[in-house]
């Protein structure tokens, strides 16, 4: 499930409804939804809504009373944002069917449950995890606190923004053998975790083009070996350089791995 | 007679905690290793070591913190290549790293300290400060001839 996808579509559906952020002429509902996607093509745009988000959304013709504050953070891959709406309590109408999930569960429960707030607050991440969100180690899951008076909402991470840069590591997957190019450092695990955690049965992991790994990529190929032992099934490396041999070497995984 | 202190084989970056310039770091000091002569096996494994350092920073120090900064400082002169790493996150108990069981990684699945052991293979000599202010300084040297015996 993509967190941060559906935070960010039921966070524009708060405010497509929000009352305080209604247009002027009309009632266009899908306007911040609208102004959301445009600051993943405009960036200038974006960089004046990050810097000026009252003074900006009121350019675009939204009513926002005084006093009235709007944060926008930009979304990460390291960090998941929760958004909680101020507390309402017994206030919060619900129409019972849940649009986006348990996270809007628990986004609601938040807002009329002070306990199960003040739970949130303090250790976000257990108490995802209890909701049977999977939060990986190295994801940060922070509590973005709407009051009254200031609210968040979250901007896509704009798509083209790393695009020039090639990834870490290169995947493809042939039948029960893996390739991977590339490094397999700690912005490459990320990328790979997912693929090697969920795979049944054995898995050849052929290393010919891997150029570089470090002890973030060690570290999940040990996971990844423990897994599938488990399983009675078998992790296979093959044709590693000399280079990523050496570092197997140098930390002790030659008595782990047959390499 | 003293020489006068030459600066011009000394780099200092300042960098975000976020993983995506922890390759753009360590690329650049194994860059200046090779530039300091010292060959491709060990270039490549100082690379490795500068990774391993900005990682323990950006991970356990600053938690993953993308909004804290980091320095890594690099220095050669005949004899030595020297990275340093400083931050003014959390201190980490560097002595108490234990030298990791190999056996037992596959049981307990236990993958931590396994940057710091990597840094003191490949590294001669490795140190941590805690200085007064707040800032750490992980303090990394490699040795022209290879690792010194008679220490």
């Amino acid at each position: 499930m993509n967190l941060l996808k559906e935070v960010q579509e039921m966070l524009n559906g708060y405010y497509d409804s929000f009352s305080r952020l209604d247009i002027e002429d009309g009632q266009d509902a899908g306007k911040f939804s609208e102004i959301i996607a445009r600051t993943g093509k405009d960036l200038k745009f974006r960089e004046k809504l990050l810097q000026e988000p009252v003074e900006t959304l009121k350019r675009e013709g939204f009513r926002l009373p005084e006093g009235f504050n709007l944060k926008f953070v930009e979304e990460s891959e390291n960090t998941i944002y929760v958004p909680l709406l101020p507390f309402m309590g017994d206030d919060l109408q619900t129409d019972g069917k849940s649009r986006f999930s348990k996270l809007e569960e628990i986004v609601q429960m938040a807002a009329t449950d002070l306990d199960f707030r003040n739970q949130l607050i303090r250790n976000p991440d257990s108490v995802l995890k209890k909701k049977g969100f999977e939060i990986v180690p190295d994801k940060k899951v922070v509590v973005l606190e709407c009051t009254d008076d200031l609210f968040y909402a979250i901007l896509p991470a704009v798509e083209n923004s790393k695009s020039d840069e090639p990834k870490s590591v290169k995947i493809e997957i042939q039948g029960d053998t893996v390739f991977l190019s590339g490094r397999l450092d700690l912005n490459g695990v990320d990328q790979v975790r997912d693929i090697f955690l969920k795979w049944e049965g054995s898995l050849n992991l052929d290393l010919e083009k891997l150029d570089y790994i470090s002890s973030a990529g060690l570290g999940l190929l040990l996971m990844t070996l423990k897994k599938l032992n488990n399983s009675s099934s078998e992790l296979k490396l093959l044709n590693l350089k000399p280079a990523v041999r050496n570092v197997f070497v140098l930390a002790g995984f030659d008595q782990l791995f047959h390499i | 007679m003293r020489k006068a202190i030459k600066v011009s084989n000394k780099i200092e970056m300042t960098l975000p905690a976020d993983v995506q310039f922890i390759e753009l770091a360590a690329k650049c000091v194994s860059k200046m290793a090779r530039m300091a002569g010292f060959g491709n096996d060990d270039a490549f494994n100082i690379e490795l070591a500068v990774d391993e350092a900005c990682t323990n920073v950006i991970m356990h120090a600053y938690e993953k913190d993308s909004s804290k900064i980091y320095t890594v400082i690099c220095v050669y002169n005949q004899n030595s290549f020297t990275v340093e790493v400083q931050d003014h996150g959390k201190p980490f108990h560097f002595e108490a790293v234990p030298e990791p069981d190999v056996k037992s990684r596959i049981e307990e699945q236990k993958v931590g300290g396994l940057g710091i052991y990597l840094i003191r293979q490949i590294m001669d000599e490795v140190n941590y400060f805690e200085e007064t202010d707040g800032l750490k300084r992980l303090v990394m040297k490699k040795y022209r001839s290879g690792r010194s015996n008679d220490k």
